[in-house]
């Protein structure tokens, strides 16, 4: 009797399950549209090494958008997928193993291919890969609570020095950009303040709003909001600040005195593809990325994140990675600070660097 | 310590292994964590709560040998000895284990075969298998009922949620 | 603000945003109760639709998703002892009993009932307390979190029944399983073997699936070997209606639940999850029938479902009125703002107060959709108890396996499960319990790292934890219970000795529970 009973709703399911179906089929089909041409021939598929929400991911799905409303994908689409896991290993090797035709691409910070690949044998190398385009590229900047008792880097470090010790700046993450400029400014202006790592840029913002760490350093998409309506000071700018916004008004390196000899580059947003891929179908590509990187919407979020686009050639992608690395094998014994942070894997990476 | 003695001890005696085994299980732990970086507590690193968390799981474990050894703490109240004899048949024996043992064979080759031969028949297979493994009889039943959820799971998952599950060889 | 609000219920109910709150609430729903597929997944899949619908369109979409989520992930944890993510491990302890007493009804209403009154008492909370109430989460630095999280274990450990060393080995086992991976603090690989699978970390929906549900599965099989299989029936339709009994039973536990969960939610991190099992805490201490907690007692379901659908709503509050997402699920939230070229932050109801208001009146709106579209399901969904068994579980294997497999594209997480599942078969037929396990493996992360970070922002002094108001307040709360419960243990072996042995059924005398009255989580099914 009872599977009667459970055999007569089976048909209500279905009919109900169907039913979104077909919702959901008329909602997500939007703006397909049909062209000629040999690429794509079928739907992108752009890798990001993240979860979803952090601002690399924001900059593949604005570039997603814009490459859908630019209408030259022969009625394909571009979608974004986002394969988080061993810091961006997982993302890298499905990229370099997806099929040849230059279908899947990826969207990934230049941490990727010179401290991760430092850090540990990685399953994939930079070798492996194409840069096209750098999509997004921001600075970093040092922030603190709009009641802090300093406005400029001096400020702090004259705090720092009056208790030695006891100031800290905090990062969101360990062994990328972040801590690396932290350590290295640290390091170029002689301050007594400490580097705390924590898992991750809100974790960083909330215990600096919450009064336990004195500063916080971290990628500017992540506070440009917040430094625009006041909430947070910004007292040092490592970077180009982008033309005409608040940001261009916070000190950079130079104006605060710090003295560092060779910074790093700014943060890029890597569109990579596998290396071999045929180079028509690059070029196609990079023709896409260049017309939906001009379009005015990617602009919007992009710049609304304080960031720049710079689109720069493959070749100087490349150059600039490896100027990276290059950097290692003479600046980067400022990270193990005199052997005090020996074990730090920052530390590790230098002695690890190419040639050593 | 006889194997049949007394539902009471049933239990117990199949107990100690498992214990015994996640008290082997947190040592090995320790022991591996020890390779990581731990020191200094300015800058804690990744060794050091993995070290504490495996003694912990030792020491709990150490702790539960112990009272399991001494009848008069480990026995239970009154309370629990209607549900340990009701339980006593169902306590781990080999051939009470085999059917649990064949799903698991089922469902640990399902990561092996379902690349190669698309989700859909795969699932069909598993579902067709443990239905047998659980109660035997009904083929036609089994097999239409295996159509018609997978047919349905297909409509949920690839339908209409649009996930992209594994295809196989023959394309669906 | 009630003209506010008025405006936002004008927009709200403008047949776009209705259609899109439907489809939020029905999408949530459906992706709560398939097991594998959480919030987090379903809302990325639909992140891509984010430009298109625009910001409001977007938050409401999500919204209702993230609400039916709350609402729908209850019921597989009721009826089959299958949370499907971590907020609904507690409803399972008594709901699962409730249903095997022919109560699935009962339960799976109350559930629906506290979650909309809860749902709707937070989105008022939400409404008009977000600007007063937003500096809460900065209260909590590290050493709080750190506070918290050993609270909730435990808690845990101690509102358990069984014995004390059983529970705190499995919240160690659960740590040491939550270490493995990739350390986030520092990016270096642990216990990985130099394998890109186990360097991701065991994930967590796997690991619920097969600890819960296929050794749920495993123990049927189990029990099939001597003909008749003790699982529960489906009820009567005259008995999917809560009794007035029970309804009286339900109302204080949803009140409190309610006001608990928005607190707590407010609090990043560990503090939602906790929330649930404080509520479960209270009410049990508060109950006049403690015993029955754990044998399914309503109040058991009725307070931790209502926690954590308030809980979700204040989750929206550090977003908003900080800018800064304390979960992933709101982590994807600003991501679809900030596609839409909106930045929140302090201002945001003064910039966008208008969409602000319109999403608030459709959460009432969405909130109202999914009591109505429930409650008639719950007729629907107990009627899966009367599948036969070699229907009914060889269905759970095909969906745990799809959804194991979906919530990360891998098979790696679908040979975890299976082996998660083997794991907490034997466990469980030896008494131990899988709740500490599962809520060690999430609170893991948060209780190593906030550890980590605040010995490193106290320089090495671990007096830090001690001297903070509230973190000090919180693990002297813990040391408190701790101590009550050794002291308690001591008194019973002394009446023991003294007695003869006789005297383990001896009334709980002090503010701990006997260790011998129930057991929670059962590990096989008791037909009554």
């Amino acid at each position: 009797m009872q599977h009667v009973t459970w055999r007569f709703h089976r048909p209500v399911v279905a009919c109900l399950v169907t039913a979104m179906a077909l919702a959901t089929a008329a909602c997500g089909d939007l703006g397909a549209s049909n062209g000629t041409g040999q690429f794509p021939s079928r739907n992108i598929e752009i890798v990001v090494p993240y979860p979803a929400g952090g601002p690399t991911d924001t900059v593949a799905r604005a570039l997603a958008d814009a490459l859908n409303k630019g209408g030259k994908l022969n009625g394909h689409r571009a979608q974004v997928t986002n394969l988080s896991g061993a810091a961006g290993a997982s993302a890298a090797t499905y990229v370099t193993s997806a099929r040849q035709d230059g279908h899947t691409l990826g969207v990934f910070p230049n941490s990727a291919f010179t401290i991760q690949s430092l850090l540990k044998d990685q399953p994939y190398s930079m070798d492996g890969f194409d840069f096209l385009a750098d999509a997004a590229r921001g600075g970093l900047v040092v922030v603190v609570p709009k009641q802090a008792p300093y406005d400029t880097f001096q400020q702090f470090g004259e705090a720092a020095k009056a208790a030695p010790g006891r100031l800290t700046i905090g990062n969101p993450g360990s062994a990328n950009l972040s801590e690396t400029e932290a350590r290295l400014v640290l390091d170029a202006s002689g301050l007594p303040a400490r580097v705390v790592n924590f898992e991750g840029t809100a974790p960083a913002m909330t215990a600096m709003l919450g009064g336990n760490v004195s500063a916080v350093i971290t990628a500017l998409g992540s506070v440009t909001a917040q430094i625009e309506s006041g909430e947070l000071k910004g007292i040092l700018f490592i970077g180009e600040a982008p033309e005409g916004s608040v940001l261009a008004d916070i000190p950079t390196l130079a104006e605060s005195g710090v003295p560092m000899a060779s910074a790093l580059p700014e943060s890029p947003n890597l569109v990579v593809v596998r290396k071999d891929v045929p180079e028509a179908a690059k070029t196609t590509l990079r023709d896409l990325i260049t017309a939906a990187a001009s379009s005015a919407e990617y602009k919007d979020v992009i710049n609304g994140m304080g960031m720049k686009i710079p689109l720069t050639s493959p070749e100087e992608n490349l150059a600039m990675l490896q100027a990276e690395l290059n950097w290692y094998t003479t600046s980067g014994n400022h990270l193990c600070g005199g052997g005090k942070n020996a074990e730090t894997p920052l530390c590790l990476a230098w002695t690890r660097r190419p040639g050593a | 310590m006889g194997r049949f003695e007394a539902a009471g001890r049933l239990k117990i005696n199949g107990e100690v292994p498992v214990v015994l085994a996640l008290f082997v299980f947190g040592v090995v732990y320790v022991v591996a964590a020890r390779h990581y970086r731990a020191m200094p507590l300015t800058d804690p690193g990744p060794g050091l709560l993995p070290i504490v968390f495996g003694i912990g799981l030792a020491a709990s474990c150490l702790l539960g040998l112990l009272r399991l050894r001494r009848p008069d703490l480990a026995t239970r109240p009154q309370a629990q000895v209607d549900d340990i004899s009701e339980d006593a048949e169902v306590a781990l024996g080999w051939s009470g284990a085999l059917r649990p043992l064949a799903i698991i064979v089922v469902l640990l080759a399902f990561p092996y075969v379902a690349p190669h031969a698309g989700y859909l028949a795969t699932s069909w297979l598993v579902f067709v298998l443990s239905a047998q493994i659980l109660r035997r009889g009904h083929i036609l039943a089994t097999l239409l009922t295996a159509t018609g959820v997978v047919a349905a799971s297909y409509l949920v998952f690839v339908q209409w949620l649009n996930l992209p599950l594994p295809t196989g060889l023959v394309g669906f | 603000m009630f003209n506010d609000l008025l405006a936002g219920f004008g927009d709200a109910l403008q047949p776009e945003y209705l259609l899109l709150a439907l489809l939020g609430v029905v999408i949530g729903t459906l992706t709560g109760v398939l097991p594998g597929i959480g919030p987090v997944g379903a809302i990325s899949m639909l992140l891509g639709l984010s430009p298109a619908v625009g910001p409001t369109g977007s938050l409401i979409l999500f919204a209702g998703v993230y609400y039916g989520s709350m609402y729908g992930g209850s019921t597989t944890s009721i009826l089959l002892n299958i949370p499907g993510e971590a907020n609904s491990v507690v409803t399972a302890i008594d709901g699962y009993e409730m249903t095997k007493r022919g109560r699935a009804g009962a339960a799976l209403t109350v559930a629906a009932l506290g979650s909309f009154i809860a749902g709707t008492i937070s989105i008022l909370a939400l409404a008009f307390a977000t600007p007063v109430l937003g500096d809460l989460a900065l209260k909590f630095g590290p050493p709080e979190y750190f506070a918290l999280s050993v609270a909730g274990l435990l808690l845990l450990c101690i509102l358990l029944t069984g014995p004390l060393w059983k529970s705190l080995a499995m919240v160690f086992l659960g740590l040491m399983l939550g270490a493995v991976g990739l350390d986030s603090l520092s990016a270096e690989a642990r216990f990985t073997f130099d394998t890109i699978e186990l360097s991701q970390g065991i994930g967590l929906v796997p690991l619920a699936m097969g600890l819960f549900g296929v050794a749920e599965v495993l123990s049927v099989a189990q029990q099939v070997r001597h003909g008749r299989v003790r699982r529960p029936k489906a009820p009567r339709l005259r008995d999917l209606l809560l009794t007035r009994e029970e309804a009286r039973r339900s109302a204080g536990p949803i009140g409190r639940g309610s006001v608990l969960g928005f607190v707590m939610g407010l609090i990043p991190g560990p503090a939602t999850l906790t929330s649930t099992f404080v509520s479960y805490v209270l009410e049990k201490r508060l109950s006049r029938r403690k015993e029955e907690f754990g044998k399914g007692a309503i109040e058991g379901v009725a307070g931790p479902e209502s926690a954590n659908n308030s809980a979700a709503a204040a989750a929206f509050v550090p977003l908003i009125s900080l800018g800064i997402p304390f979960t992933p699920v709101m982590a994807l939230v600003l991501s679809a703002l900030l596609l839409n070229g909106i930045t929140p932050g302090p201002q945001f109801i003064d910039q966008h107060g208008d969409l602000f208001w319109t999403v608030i009146a459709s959460m009432f709106v969405g909130n109202l959709m999914l009591l109505v579209l429930n409650l008639p399901m719950v007729g629907l969904f107990t009627r899966v108890l009367a599948l036969p068994v070699q229907v009914l579980m060889p269905m759970i294997l095909v969906f745990v396996l799809v959804g194991a497999y979906a919530a990360n594209n891998t098979m790696w997480d679908v040979t975890v499960m299976v082996c998660a599942g083997l794991l907490g078969f034997v466990l469980t037929k030896y008494g131990f319990h899988m709740a500490p396990l599962l809520l060690a493996v999430v609170l893991g992360p948060t209780l190593e790292n906030s550890l980590r970070v605040s010995l490193s922002i106290a320089n090495g002094g671990f007096g830090t934890f001690v001297t903070r108001p509230i973190s000090g307040a919180i693990l002297a709360i813990c040391a408190a219970v701790l101590v009550a419960r050794l002291v308690w243990l001591l008194s019973r072996r002394v009446r023991r000795t003294a007695g003869n042995g006789d005297t383990g059924s001896a009334t709980p005398t002090t503010a701990t529970e006997p260790d011998s009255s129930t057991r929670v989580l059962s590990e096989r099914s008791n037909q009554p």
